[in-house]
């Protein structure tokens, strides 16, 4: 066959690999909100008649610390241009994904080039495929927060595709400079998606170490290159060194129900199944919620621990012992492009434990991993280049299976959380959906028996958060509640009877909206001045659990009772702006001018230091105008 | 016009003429399993425009271990094209595989041919190897195998076997002459094991692959590598032929009840499966050598089964045959290798319907594999003799023969074209099938029920019926304790000649039968006909009779899901309690969690009675229990249909 039907064929199945991908995933995007979508997504409003506040959004996401303006970007542009449709979201995760498989080939096809597979195209393809159809991804493409996840892997694939054009170019005697410049722009915008994209500069350093191998095009080792991957492989591990500080780390997980040292036992463990999982799936455990996952308290409990740790002490001993051959050091690079995309969210910070969508990138390493033999096969005896491909084309096949079924689950509200609940029994987030959405079907008794069980198995709940979510349950199915339910609240755990915001917020949004005219919203606003503003009050809550009950009270109009929430809650957080632009609310409501003025003069001097966003800027200017 | 040209003339002859033939049977009936897996499967019965939709499809075949994947996956294909299942479009594609099975078969057949270097020329190779595909292409035995939908199972898994074969004949003919580099081998071996995946994953005797190229070894290619022999390949073959052999008789002497667990719901034993099975080869080869239409029938269940080795007396005789045959085989095999290779690719291409499975008795598809050496040997001996008559044109003899084969095959062809030509040839070659008498009675019946809307007259309509009765009353002579028999009986004389139900009551013998008899597939089915017809036909039986029947069966089977779904089905026909009905389902649900007519039937009775949090549970455990979402899709409509009356509502 000639180079150029080679190539004919290659994209005409690269292009049906695409097309089969997104035709499988597409129902996929009738799929609901979950989670942080609600936080990060949803909370984004109609921009059409306000293009200005699109900034506000893009600047002011809070789900890590640089605040991933790029994937924000992406979701107001969205709105712009598409409106708010969900599925919209839905549908251009999917296309994204589509996207980074065909970047994922690419990569393959450049990785695989380079050590001399006579059919690296057909192989790129194959293995592209196994990673584009793996189920485990199903999570990721249809959570539409994770476009954060997802657009990060763009970018990392692209910086991991511009640094071997790079090479390649070094390889050969010149310095591209438009190749390296695009491996950078490209590094950063991945971190402006998601933070943990930063992991692709010891991927690229050790891809450079242990793929490329310092040689240039003739097999001769450029020495200065040698030099200056290794000083940076050392710099980078003294300088983890230097800021690795476990007293600090080990004190972060306060709010978690394991500690750091059984983090790292469970994770040991977790990376195991998540490597079973995208090599041979079981799709009745996949989905969003893994909370019910055991945590690892010592080497022996849960004994599979040990099991997990001697299974990596072994992959570092071999590991080392493949260092000496050049194909050993190609699989040891696989496996540590899988461990080294998990060292931020699977290693020591204090993260919830288990998510799929943690592999999105890593689980490239593996599939690559999985296509060494092969391209070692095909590199000694070509003629088994064709049947090793249609063999991994029955594997990709089987993937897709295990993927569309799981489409079809994802596409579904109600199928989404019995799927859940039949896979995680023990999960709290899982039975709380069911109990969800047995309110909504109106069947009250049903939800509290899922709220009980939700409560039952969770690490942490308070009995408190529990009655929360019970009378928002009775709310959604409309259902009355007998005073004793008001009074009986926050009788548990005195000092601190609430901890879970959202909860709160949500029921709070409900007797807003007014959807249950049969709860008796003074009642429980009483009971909850009762605990908290009462003279004799030991009960304290956190700065938005204030705001939420201050929200309550505006509800009611009772607004001297909102502004003492308020007080409580500044006085936590005196620079909240949000909360100085509700207590200007409620002291203008009130008629204190003075207090009014005060509030004014520290607004507009947040707003000098740039500190409030469009938004509050044009709230604020209602307020200075009257 | 050069030989060459001549026979690829006469080759193209034979394939248009083959499909000529096969036209009038495209549009004959669906039968038997056709029903089940195909106008029955509301999974496989798909548009094609949800991806998923594609996966359930093909595996929604849970008969076999593998679930058929690539079968039942062309089947989907058919129904998606089509917009529906038509036998036309079903038996169309079967004759096209036939067809492309048969060009497999022919280099084959050369390879094979001139690896043992018969014929004195490669012209009477050729030609041979026409013949033979020819043979195989036009034999009347395959009708029953090509013009049964479903049966494309076993055509597609007999195809990717073709391929195999005849890929590793070519590759091993030149490799015995210039031998071959070990990633030639390598390669040939991957390309082996994605045909027999192919195979396997269409019926899994598409396993047969790997033995039957241990055949051609053995047989054919005997170790010769590069020029010479090469003992290892030719004793490695040899040792791996014999080895699975001599295990499986090891197991049936050390450990018989391993293999005799499975006969327990058959009619006869392991040891009268394998003697009655020494008998019924010989059977299937006289079929294939003596293309005798009368012999052949949809059914053969009137076989005698060997209860002894001279019981009857031939069994001993067909089991003493077959390796005496073996013997003189291998006797012959320098002289004569056809011989050899002919019984032994027949019998391992029978070695896993036809032996130690507790399986049917016979089928005519199980020879459409194991019958191409023999088509081989017998068009080997056909040539070799007409060349042996001077100065005789070939293309005569080869033309008579095609032509006769193809009279015969049109012959059998046009009865296969009608359901009820086929049964009345059934019943008329086979009197004393109890089947055969079953398919005609049943025809009728249908040929009667259909005909009521239609311009038949009254009296025309009660021939039918009443020659349908007689069938049934005959099948009822022959076996008093036949369920089937009894049920038709019971329900024509309800229906259709009441006057009759004072001079014969069909209950005590059914009861009586019910009792005692060791139920088969073909009892279950009438039985669930029975209550079909009579949960809503007071006629036929009452409750307290029903409630009998019943009660009977549920002594016999306490472990039995399907009693529960028959009482059920009973109940909800004469309007039992919504709770009576519920409680029979969740029993129904532990006994069989697997089954998915539970979940059905479970949440259409919920429904009824507004019973949402059931619904939610039921759906559920739907789920839980379905570990290979198959019904996913179908789950996903219920909800959807959920939302949209929620929201119809809301507005």
């Amino acid at each position: 066959m000639s180079s150029s039907s080679r190539l004919l064929s290659f994209a005409l199945f690269a292009l049906a690999t695409l097309l089969l991908t997104l035709w499988i995933y597409w129902p996929g995007h009738t799929g609901p909100a979950l989670l942080d979508d609600t936080t990060s997504v949803l909370v984004i409003g109609d921009l059409t008649g306000e293009p200005g506040m699109a900034w506000d959004y893009v600047t002011g996401d809070t789900s890590g610390p640089l605040g991933r303006p790029v994937s924000i970007a992406s979701f107001v542009l969205e709105r712009l241009l598409l409106g708010d449709d969900l599925s919209h979201s839905k549908q251009i995760n999917i296309i994204l994904h589509v996207i980074n498989g065909g970047l994922v080939v690419w990569l393959f096809a450049l990785l695989l080039r380079h050590v001399g597979t006579t059919c690296y195209l057909g192989l790129a393809l194959a293995l592209g495929a196994c990673w584009l159809l793996s189920p485990l991804y199903v999570s990721t493409v249809l959570y539409v927060v994770q476009r954060m996840a997802m657009l990060a892997a763009t970018f990392m694939l692209l910086s991991c595709i511009s640094y071997c054009y790079f090479r390649q170019a070094l390889a050969a005697g010149s310095v591209s400079i438009k190749w390296l410049v695009a491996a950078i722009l490209s590094f950063v915008l991945a971190v402006f998606s998601k933070e943990n994209a930063v992991v692709v500069l010891p991927i690229i350093v050790l891809m450079e170490a242990l793929w490329f191998q310092f040689r240039d095009h003739k097999g001769q080792t450029m020495i200065w290159l040698q030099r200056a991957t290794l000083t940076t492989m050392a710099l980078g591990a003294l300088g983890l060194l230097f800021i690795f500080d476990y007293e600090s780390l080990a004190a972060s997980y306060q709010h978690r129900h394991f500690d750091l040292n059984e983090r790292l036992l469970t994770q040991s463990r977790i990376l195991w199944d998540y490597l079973g999982q995208l090599y041979v799936p079981d799709v009745g455990r996949m989905g969003l919620y893994h909370d019910d996952y055991t945590v690892s308290t010592s080497t022996t409990s849960p004994p599979t621990t040990r099991l997990a740790l001697v299974a990596w002490a072994m992959v570092l001993g071999l590991g080392s012992l493949c260092l000496i051959w050049q194909w050993g050091r190609y699989l040891v690079f696989c496996i540590l492009w899988f461990i080294v995309g998990h060292s931020i969210e699977g290693s020591v910070f204090p993260l919830e434990l288990y998510f799929e969508h943690r592999n999105y990138f890593p689980g490239i390493g593996l599939f690559l991993l999985a296509g060494l033999p092969l391209a070692a096969c095909t590199k000694r005896w070509r003629e088994t280049s064709s049947p090793l491909m249609v063999l991994t084309a029955f594997y990709v096949v089987w993937l897709a299976t295990h993927t569309s079924s799981l489409v079809q689950v994802w596409s579904n509200h109600p199928l989404l959380i019995l799927h859940h609940l039949n896979g995680h029994p023990d999960s709290f987030r899982a039975n709380t959906d069911m109990a969800v959405q047995m309110a909504n079907v109106g069947e009250f008794d049903a939800a509290r028996k899922y709220s009980e069980r939700a409560y039952s198995v969770s690490h942490s709940e308070r009995v408190g958060d529990q009655d929360i979510r019970e009378l928002a349950l009775a709310c959604i199915a409309n259902e009355a509640v007998p005073p004793a339910i008001f009074d009986e609240l926050g009788i548990e755990n005195a000092r601190r009877p609430f901890g879970t915001v959202v909860t709160l917020h949500t029921l709070v949004k409900l007797l807003q909206d007014e959807t249950c005219p049969e709860f008796d919203r003074l009642r429980f606003a009483n009971r909850l001045q009762q605990l908290f503003l009462d003279e004799k009050s030991i009960a304290t809550a956190s700065p938005n659990m204030y705001m939420g009950f201050a929200l309550l009270e505006n509800t009611l109009q009772r607004w001297e009772v909102a502004n003492r929430y308020i007080d409580l809650m500044l006085a936590a957080a005196p620079h909240d702006t949000q909360g100085l632009l509700m207590k200007l609310h409620f002291v203008t409501a009130l008629g204190k001018v003075a207090a009014a003025d005060a509030v004014k003069s520290r607004l507009i001097e947040l707003q000098n230091q740039g500190k409030l966003t469009v938004s509050e800027q044009q709230t604020l200017a209602l307020y200075l105008e009257n | 016009m050069s030989p060459t040209t001549r026979l690829a003339v006469l080759g193209c002859a034979v394939c248009v003429f083959g499909l000529l033939v096969y036209a009038p049977g495209v549009c004959g009936p669906l039968m038997l399993d056709d029903r089940p897996w195909l106008t029955a499967n509301t999974l496989v019965k798909i548009d094609g425009r949800v991806a998923d939709g594609w996966r359930a499809a093909s595996l929604s075949y849970d008969s076999g271990p593998l679930g058929r994947p690539v079968a039942m996956l062309s089947f989907a294909a058919d129904h998606a094209m089509a917009g529906g299942f038509s036998s036309c479009s079903l038996k169309f594609v079967n004759v096209v595989l036939h067809l492309v099975c048969a060009l497999l078969i022919y280099p084959l057949f050369m390879a094979i041919l001139t690896s043992l270097q018969l014929g004195p020329s490669l012209a009477t190779r050729r030609l041979v190897a026409l013949t033979a595909a020819a043979i195989w292409f036009l034999h009347p035995l395959n009708v029953s195998t090509v013009l049964y939908a479903i049966q494309r199972m076993a055509i597609l898994s007999t195809l990717f076997v073709f391929a195999g074969l005849a890929l590793y004949a070519r590759c091993r003919l030149r490799w015995a002459e210039t031998g071959a580099a070990t990633g030639q081998v390598i390669a040939l071996a991957l390309w082996l094991i994605v045909l027999t995946l192919l195979a396997v994953l269409s019926k899994e005797n598409g396993v047969l692959l790997i033995a039957l190229l241990l055949v051609l070894e053995v047989c054919v290619f005997r170790g010769k590598w590069k020029g010479g022999f090469n003992r290892g390949i030719y004793v490695t073959a040899c040792f791996a032929l014999i080895v699975p052999a001599i295990a499986v008789l090891a197991l049936l002497t050390a450990m018989p009840h391993a293999l005799e667990i499975g006969f327990a719901g058959r009619e006869f034993t392991l040891w009268e499966r394998l003697m009655t099975q020494g008998r019924v080869l010989w059977i299937y080869l006289s079929w294939i050598v003596i293309p005798d239409i009368n012999a052949m029938s949809f059914y053969h269940d009137d076989i005698v089964t060997s209860t002894g080795l001279l019981a009857p007396t031939t069994t001993l005789v067909a089991l003493i045959a077959w390796p005496a045959l073996l013997l003189l085989g291998w006797y012959l095999r320098s002289r004569f290798p056809l011989l050899f290779l002919a019984t032994l690719f027949y019998l391992v291409g029978h070695s896993m319907e036809s032996s130690f499975w507790p399986l049917e008795m016979a089928f005519e598809h199980r020879n459409y594999l194991p019958a191409i050496m023999v088509c081989l040997l017998v068009a080997y001996l056909f040539v070799s003799a007409a060349q042996r008559v001077p100065k005789l044109n070939m293309a005569y003899p080869i033309t008579g023969l095609i032509l006769v084969l193809s009279l015969l095959l049109f012959v059998r062809v046009q009865t296969w074209s009608d359901e009820v030509s086929l049964s009345h040839a059934s019943v008329t070659q086979q009197p004393q099938s109890p089947r055969a008498n079953h398919m005609y009675a049943n025809a009728l019946l249908r040929h009667a029920n259909v005909q009521e809307g239609s311009a038949l007259s009254a009296q025309e309509r009660n021939e039918s019926l009443l020659v349908s009765r007689h069938f049934f009353e005959k099948m009822y002579q022959a076996d008093q304790g036949d369920v089937a028999a009894l049920v038709m009986l019971m329900y024509l004389d309800a229906t259709h000649f009441a006057q009759l139900q004072t001079y014969a009551d069909w209950l005590p013998p059914l009861t009586a039968s019910l009792q005692s008899r060791r139920l088969q597939p073909t009892d279950w089915n009438a039985l669930e006909l029975l209550f079909d017809l009579a949960g809503e036909n007071e006629h036929i039986l009452t409750a307290a009779e029903l409630d009998d029947v019943l009660g009977i069966l549920q002594d016999r089977y306490p472990r039995s899901a399907e009693i529960l779904r028959y009482r059920y089905k009973v109940r909800a026909g004469r309007e039992g309690s919504p709770d009576e009905l519920l409680s029979l389902l969740q029993q129904a649900q532990v006994l069989a969690p697997n089954e998915e007519w539970v979940y059905r039937l479970t949440l259409g009775q919920q429904a009824s009675v507004g019973d949402v949090e059931g619904m939610y549970e039921t759906t559920r455990l739907w789920l839980l229990n379905d570990p290979k979402r198959y019904h996913v899709n179908e789950l996903k409509s219920l909800f959807s249909l959920q939302e949209k009356e929620l929201k119809t509502a809301d507005e």
